[in-house]
C-alpha cells in the first residue's frame, strides 16, 4: 500500500468533510431564514410598536441582505462565536458546550454498551445458527426494537430508582460538582439508548457472520487445520464486522441527534432539549448554532467511519473493492 | 498399508444421495484422477474425506489414514487435517482472506501444521519453494495475479509437509498458460516431496499429465478405475467413451450460412477503472 494513495484517500474525505459542512450550513441558514416567525417580535411581544421593532431588528443585525448574513455567521463560527442567544442572553458557543459535556457522553455510553452486548450475542447466535439459542437471542433483539426507548427507559426508573433505589430517576448534577453523581446520572438513560441499538447490532452482526461463515476462505482457514469455530474467530469476525461498521457510524449519529426524548424523560439538559427549547421560543441564533454543530457531530462520525474503513480493508484503497 | 483408504463412502442430503458407494485407495507418493461432470459428487468425496462436509450433509462409510479411522472428534479431525493433508481449491480468490496478507495466511498454516519435528519450515523458503518471492508475502489476494494467488495456496498446502496434497480442480479458475504452470508445480512438487496427489477434475488433459490412476465419477458413483491410460485409451463403460469422446477437440469444415448485415458493430471501446472514492 502506497503511502501517496493514503494520503490522496484522507485528503479527499476532508475535502468531502469540508464540502458537506459548508452545504449544510447554507441550507440551515436559509431554511430558517424562511420560516414564520419574527425573533423580534417574539422578544418585544405581538403590542410592540413599529419603532422599537425595527430598532431591534437593526440592532439584532436582521436588517442585512441574506447572503451578508450568512457569510457573517460562517465566518464568525469559523472563529468561534456562534453568536448570542436572544433567549437567554448568553453565547451560543457557551450554551451549546455546556449541554454537549451531557449528550457527548451519554451517546458514548450507550454506544459502548449496545456494542458490548450486541455484537457478542450476534456473534453467538450466529455460532448457534439455528438452535435454541440463536432462537432466543433473536426473540430479544426482535422485542429490544420494538420497545420504544422512552417506555425503557420509564422501566427502568422504576426497577432501579423506586424499588432498588440504586440509581437516581433523573436529573443532573454537573461533571464539576460531582463527577460521580454526573455519571451515575447518565447510567439509566443511556441503558434506555442502547435496548434498540444494541438490539439491530445483534441481528446485523448475527446475518454478516452467517454469511461469512459460508466463504471459502473459512473453508480454507478449516482445512488448514482449524476448527470452525477457530475459523470464524480468526478470519470470519473481521470481515463480518465491515457492514456493521457503517452501522455504527449511522447509530451513533442517529444517538447524538436523537437523545431529546430520553433526555426529557430523565430531565436531563442536553443538547436535544435545548434545541426544542429554542425552537419553540423561536431563538433563531441559538437553533441554528445548535443544528450545526449535531451535523458536525454527524458528519465527523462519518469520516472517522470512511477512514476507519481504509486501515480495516485494503482493497478500498486500491479502489478494488468488489 | 494405504496411506488413505477409503469405503463405501456415501453422503446424503436428506434424502437425496449425492455420493454413493465410493471406494478407493491411495498409496504414498501416488497420483490419483478423480474426474466428472459438475455437481457428479467429486468435491463432496474431497470434502467428506477431509471432514469439510456442509452443514446438513450426512456421511456413512469408512475413511482411513495409515489404517487408521479418522477421528469423529471435530477439533482431532481438524488438527489431523492441518497436519497431514493439503488441500487446494477451485477459485484462489475467494479461497484467500482478503483482509489478511498472504504471508500471514500462510504463516497460519505453517503453525497449525508443526509436528514438532526437526525440520522447521520457514515462509521464505515456502515462497520460493512455489515460485513467489518475500515480497509478494506482504500482499493481500487482490494484489496478486489468479496464478500468484494460487501459487501463495499451494504453498499453504505445502507448509505443514502432508503426505497428501488434494487439489480440487486447482486450475479451473486460471487461463491456460497459467493452468499449464500450475499443474507443472504441482506435479514437481509432488515428486520432490513424494506427496501423494489427489486431484479432482473435468479436465481428461491435466488428469492424463498429471494421474496414474483414474477414477470416472458418474452421479455419484464411481463408474470406471484404473490406469489412466487404460481407462481414457479403451474404455469400458458408456459415460466413459462419452467423456472422452467430449473432450476430443477437432476443428470441422462445417457450412455455416452466408454471413449477412452488420449485426453489431464496436468502435475504439475502451474500459477503465476509476479509482474507487
Amino acid at each position: 500500500m502506497s503511502a501517496s494513495r493514503m494520503i490522496i484517500f484522507v485528503l479527499r474525505r476532508l475535502a468531502g468533510f469540508a464540502v458537506t459542512l459548508l452545504v449544510a450550513a447554507v441550507v440551515v441558514f436559509f431554511l430558517l431564514d424562511l420560516l414564520p416567525g419574527d425573533p423580534a417580535q417574539f422578544i418585544l411581544g405581538i403590542n410592540a410598536n413599529p419603532e422599537s421593532l425595527s430598532q431591534l431588528r437593526a440592532q439584532m443585525g436582521l436588517d442585512a441582505p441574506a447572503w451578508q448574513r450568512l457569510f457573517i455567521w460562517i465566518w464568525d463560527m469559523l472563529h468561534g462565536d456562534f453568536g448570542q442567544s436572544y433567549t437567554q442572553n448568553a453565547p451560543v458557543a457557551e450554551l451549546i458546550g455546556e449541554r454537549l459535556w451531557v449528550t457527548l457522553p451519554l451517546s458514548i455510553l450507550a454506544m459502548i454498551i449496545a456494542t458490548a452486548v450486541g455484537l457478542p450475542l450476534g456473534i453467538l447466535a450466529a455460532r448457534r445458527r439455528g438452535k435454541f439459542l440463536d432462537t432466543g437471542i433473536m426473540v430479544l433483539a426482535q422485542t429490544g426494537i420494538a420497545i420504544p426507548n422512552f417506555w425503557f427507559g420509564m422501566l427502568l426508573v422504576l426497577l432501579f430508582a423506586v424499588t432498588l433505589r440504586w440509581l437516581p430517576p433523573g436529573g443532573f448534577i454537573s461533571w464539576g460538582e460531582d463527577p460521580v453523581a454526573a455519571a451515575r446520572a447518565l447510567v439509566l438513560p443511556s441503558l434506555a439508548l442502547a435496548l434498540p441499538q444494541a438490539s439491530i447490532l445483534a441481528r446485523v452482526m448475527r446475518t454478516a457472520l452467517v454469511d461469512v461463515q459460508g466463504q471459502d476462505f473459512i473453508r480454507t482457514a478449516r482445512a488448514k487445520g482449524m476448527t470452525m469455530g477457530e475459523a470464524v474467530w480468526r478470519h470470519g469476525v473481521r470481515n463480518a464486522l465491515l457492514p456493521v461498521l457503517t452501522l455504527l457510524g449511522l447509530q451513533f449519529a442517529f444517538l447524538v441527534a436523537g437523545t431529546i426524548i430520553v433526555e426529557n424523560v430523565f430531565y436531563l439538559p442536553g443538547l436535544g432539549r435545548l434545541i426544542f427549547t429554542a425552537i419553540s421560543q423561536r431563538d433563531l441564533i441559538l437553533v441554528r448554532g445548535a443544528t450545526i454543530v449535531l451535523i458536525l457531530a454527524v458528519t465527523a462520525t462519518m469520516l472517522a467511519i470512511d477512514l476507519l474503513y481504509a486501515l480495516v480493508d485494503p482493497r478500498l484503497l486500491s479502489g478494488a473493492r468488489q | 498399508m494405504s496411506l488413505l483408504s477409503v469405503e463405501n463412502l456415501a453422503v446424503h442430503f436428506g434424502t437425496h444421495a449425492a455420493v454413493a458407494d465410493i471406494s478407493l485407495s491411495l498409496e504414498r507418493g501416488e497420483r490419483f484422477g478423480i474426474i466428472g461432470e459438475s455437481g457428479s459428487g467429486k468435491t463432496l468425496t474431497a470434502l467428506a474425506i477431509t471432514g469439510l462436509l456442509p452443514e446438513g450433509a450426512i456421511m456413512a462409510g469408512s475413511i482411513c489414514i495409515d489404517d487408521q479411522p479418522v477421528p469423529t472428534n471435530e477439533r482431532a479431525m481438524a488438527r489431523l487435517r492441518g497436519k497431514r493433508i493439503g488441500m487446494v481449491f477451485q477459485e484462489p480468490m475467494t479461497a484467500l482472506n482478503p483482509l489478511m496478507p498472504i504471508g500471514d495466511q500462510i504463516g497460519e498454516a505453517i503453525r497449525l501444521g508443526d509436528t514438532g519435528g526437526v525440520e522447521h519450515i520457514e515462509l521464505p523458503m515456502l515462497l520460493k519453494e512455489v515460485g513467489l518471492e518475500n515480497r509478494h508475502g506482504q500482499r493481500y489476494a487482490h494484489q496478486l495475479s489468479g496464478g500468484q494467488r494460487q501459487r501463495a495456496m499451494i504453498a499453504m498446502a505445502l507448509a505443514s509437509q502432508p503426505d497428501i496434497l488434494i487439489a480440487d480442480e486447482p486450475t479451473s479458475a486460471l487461463d491456460l498458460i497459467t493452468q499449464r504452470l500450475v499443474l507443472d508445480l504441482i506435479s514437481e512438487l509432488c515428486t520432490r516431496r513424494q506427496m501423494a496427489l489427489l486431484f479432482i477434475s473435468h479436465d481428461l488433459k491435466s488428469v492424463g499429465a498429471l494421474c496414474s490412476r483414474v477414477a470416472v465419477v458418474h452421479n455419484g458413483r464411481f463408474v470406471e478405475v484404473g490406469g489412466t491410460g487404460k481407462v481414457f485409451g479403451a474404455p469400458q463403460q458408456d459415460y466413459t467413451r462419452r467423456l472422452v469422446a467430449a473432450a476430443e477437440f477437432k476443428m470441422k469444415p462445417v457450412t455455416r450460412p452466408p454471413i449477412g448485415e452488420t449485426l453489431l458493430e464496436v468502435r475504439g471501446l475502451t474500459r477503465d477503472y476509476r479509482q474507487g472514492g
